[in-house]
């Protein structure tokens, strides 16, 4: 029986502080053990346990993509003791990883449909993962037309800002960058995701929406989306709960009959409003 | 009612249970500080069999409160990772209640399935279930209305019920067929059987049903926010004694406990009746004071289990 | 944002983490403990709570000469510091 606790290793490549107040960095980590490289098979949206050996552990949304074989990628919020510890470390590092949990986003389900991703803050990371897979070459004929609206607070607080760049030059996709507040030097959009994404009017028909944010930004979001008229089972959100074990057996993530790590994190509006009064936003 | 029933004469269990002993670990009821608790016993003459119920449930024996998941050594670019070993000697729970019996079936459902538990699955293959069934249930008991029975062989390797002068032994598992060639066992006869039966359905007579509504799930569903859950969590003390001594809870929490580099994953009881269960490193929580707390054990409990029975 | 930051004891069952809980505790109550007995009423599993308390009491009376509860002027004598406190218990446990 394979051993779910048990982490493997991964040697940290690479760190790259993604934003101004640099509380944010993603880290570019190789595996140590092949036969761990080979078993890692996972899908956007799906996430690891990440240990710091002498602190603990935490969960991280795969910011990498699968089509990017070999690496992965996290982005890390420092927070608290595990997250503090993951900002001190440098090249050459080694921490422990375990996954992929959870479901991911529905690939199958969006195959020939438009999809519309609607990210906001941090919550962007597994949205970067779903981006930079549908327009890789092997899939891009796949999907439908993409739509990307992404917001942060600040202009400085924006993630993956390289990637930003790519995706601008590119004609397969739209995208929507927006900041609550602008700043010198900022030509961009300025306003809130939810405003953006009316204002943009994506078409209902044929399409599914993606949203993976801050509670407000959700909150505010499902209403627009509801009067452009997106049905409950079209729109697909990532939840975040304490999380520890990731694998459905701790009883942390709980809410009504579900575990968020392996029900979820990715779940259906639909699924959600018929979950008890725990999961409404 | 299992076909292979056997008897055991009350004189001849003592020497059973010594038999087991030589080598298997066993754990029964005794008598310790004024409670019943289930105890490792290394003598046969400790162990007591006309009683309640024991304090804690068996779950510990499969499920420890503190249990080390892997030690780990890390230096600058590397880890060593050393995963302990796990039982030597079998071991069984002898004389614990149907309920608790049954308390380990829905454990294995938690900590079994496609992405199993090894350090689970390693006990409990290796645990021996011997049970008593209840002749005297307690008047606050409700088994039988959880789908139970105070004389419910379910989750039993062997179940034990007192006839009197001797025990009815059903087997209900092939995990005992080593046991069964002690010479305590003798075929059971007709009488035996149609004792143990008048005993049973006596039993389960005498114990009044909880009036539960049918469609629980659905009622608590819709009476989330009813102001009744006010008065109900303002007796609760949120102290997460229940979670300790209930024989289905399972939440754990995983921490590390080292000095530098050095030291070991470890996996311990945890609660959701304290606060910072499921407290986020963003500050909020989702069930920030008792009455969500209470709450969210009492649904989990009549409701949700119903519907996850798979 | 972690209030688990330090972390004072540790989370499972070892007995050094079991002895700072009660360090912990005694020092809270001594001097503060009136022996109402509220606690044991409360407790589901009938832990005798008020037995450690006695004794808590009891040092509180013999070291300071002071029992909680008596006087609203005269302060805790865990909580003030007086050049004549009593040290032989720190001297030789």
């Amino acid at each position: 029986m394979k051993n779910p606790y048990v982490p493997f290793p991964m040697r940290i490549e690479d760190i790259i502080v993604e934003t101004e107040d640099e509380n944010v960095k993603t880290f570019d980590v190789s595996f140590v053990g092949k036969e761990d490289e080979e078993q890692f098979v996972y899908t956007p949206g799906q996430f690891a346990e990440i240990s710091v050996f002498g602190k603990g552990e935490a969960p991280f949304g795969m910011a990498s993509t699968p089509t990017h074989p070999g690496r992965l990628e996290f982005s890390v919020s420092k927070i608290g003791l595990v997250t503090g510890a993951l900002h001190q470390m440098e090249s050459g590092d080694v921490v422990g990883v375990r996954g992929p949990m959870g479901n991911g986003y529905p690939l199958e389900t969006f195959k020939g449909k438009n999809l519309i991703l609607i990210g906001g803050g941090f919550g962007f990371s597994t949205l970067r993962s779903l981006t930079n897979f549908i327009l890789h070459d092997s899939n891009r004929g796949a999907y439908g037309n993409l739509t990307v609206i992404y917001g942060a607070r600040k202009p400085g607080l924006l993630l993956y800002k390289k990637d930003l760049g790519a995706w601008q030059q590119r004609g397969d996709l739209q995208l929507h960058l927006t900041v609550d507040k602008g700043e010198n030097g900022w030509q961009g959009h300025v306003g809130f995701v939810p405003d953006v994404t009316r204002s943009v009017g994506p078409n209902p028909k044929d399409a599914y929406a993606v949203v993976c944010g801050p509670p407000a930004m959700i909150h505010f979001s499902l209403p627009v989306l509801k009067e452009l008229g997106f049905q409950d089972e079209k729109i697909f959100l990532s939840l975040e709960m304490r999380m520890k074990c990731g694998i459905g057996k701790c009883g942390r993530c709980n809410v009504g009959s579900k575990y968020i790590c392996s029900d979820g994190p990715v779940f259906s509006q639909a699924e959600l409003t018929q979950l008890t009064g725990e999961a409404h936003f | 009612m299992f076909s292979s029933a056997r008897i055991v004469r009350k004189d001849r269990l003592e020497g059973f249970l010594e038999r087991l002993l030589e080598d298997r670990e066993v754990f029964a009821p005794v008598r310790k500080g004024g409670l019943v608790t289930l105890e490792m016993i290394d003598s046969v003459r400790d162990v007591i069999l006309e009683y309640e119920n024991t304090k804690e449930s068996p779950k510990a024996a499969v499920f420890p409160q503190r249990e080390t998941l892997f030690g780990y050594q890390a230096e600058k670019g590397k880890v060593a990772l050393d995963v302990p070993r796990g039982k030597e000697k079998e071991q069984v729970l002898f004389g614990i209640r149907p309920c608790d019996a049954r308390g380990l079936l829905l454990l294995d459902r938690v900590f079994g399935g496609d992405c199993g538990d090894p350090y689970y699955a390693e006990k409990r293959a290796k645990t021996l279930v011997l049970s008593l069934g209840c002749v005297n249930p307690n008047p606050t008991c409700f088994c039988h209305s959880m789908g139970g029975g105070p004389c419910s062989p379910e989750g039993s390797d062997l179940f034990f019920l007192d006839l009197g002068d001797r025990y009815m032994v059903e087997v209900g598992s092939d995990k005992c067929e080593a046991l069964l060639e002690d010479e305590a066992f003798e075929d059971a006869d007709e009488k035996s059987l149609a004792l143990s039966e008048k005993i049973r359905k006596e039993t389960e007579a005498s114990m009044t049903p909880l009036a539960l509504n049918e469609n629980l799930k659905e009622h608590l569903g819709r009476l989330f926010d009813d102001p009744a859950w006010n008065a109900l969590a303002e007796t609760c003390l949120g102290c997460g004694i229940c979670t300790y001594l209930c024989p289905t809870c399972h939440c754990f929490d995983l921490c590390d406990e080292a000095a530098g580099g050095t030291g070991e994953r470890i996996r311990v009881w945890d609660s959701c009746q304290f606060p910072l269960f499921t407290q986020q490193a963003s500050g909020f929580n989702p069930r920030p004071t008792v009455k969500e707390r209470f709450h969210g054990a009492s649904s989990n409990v009549l409701s949700t289990w119903i519907s996850v029975k798979s | 944002m972690d209030t688990t930051l330090p972390q004072w004891i540790g989370k499972s069952t070892d007995t050094s983490d079991t002895m700072i809980f009660h360090l912990v505790r005694a020092y809270h109550l001594a001097g503060r403990c009136v022996a109402c007995g509220a606690c044991e009423r409360a407790c589901p599993v009938g832990v005798d709570i008020r037995k450690l308390n006695r004794k808590l009491l009891k040092d509180v009376r013999d070291f300071f000469g002071y029992e909680a509860g008596l006087s609203l002027d005269e302060a805790c004598p865990l909580a003030t510091f007086r050049p004549d406190d009593p040290e032989a218990f720190i001297m030789n446990p």
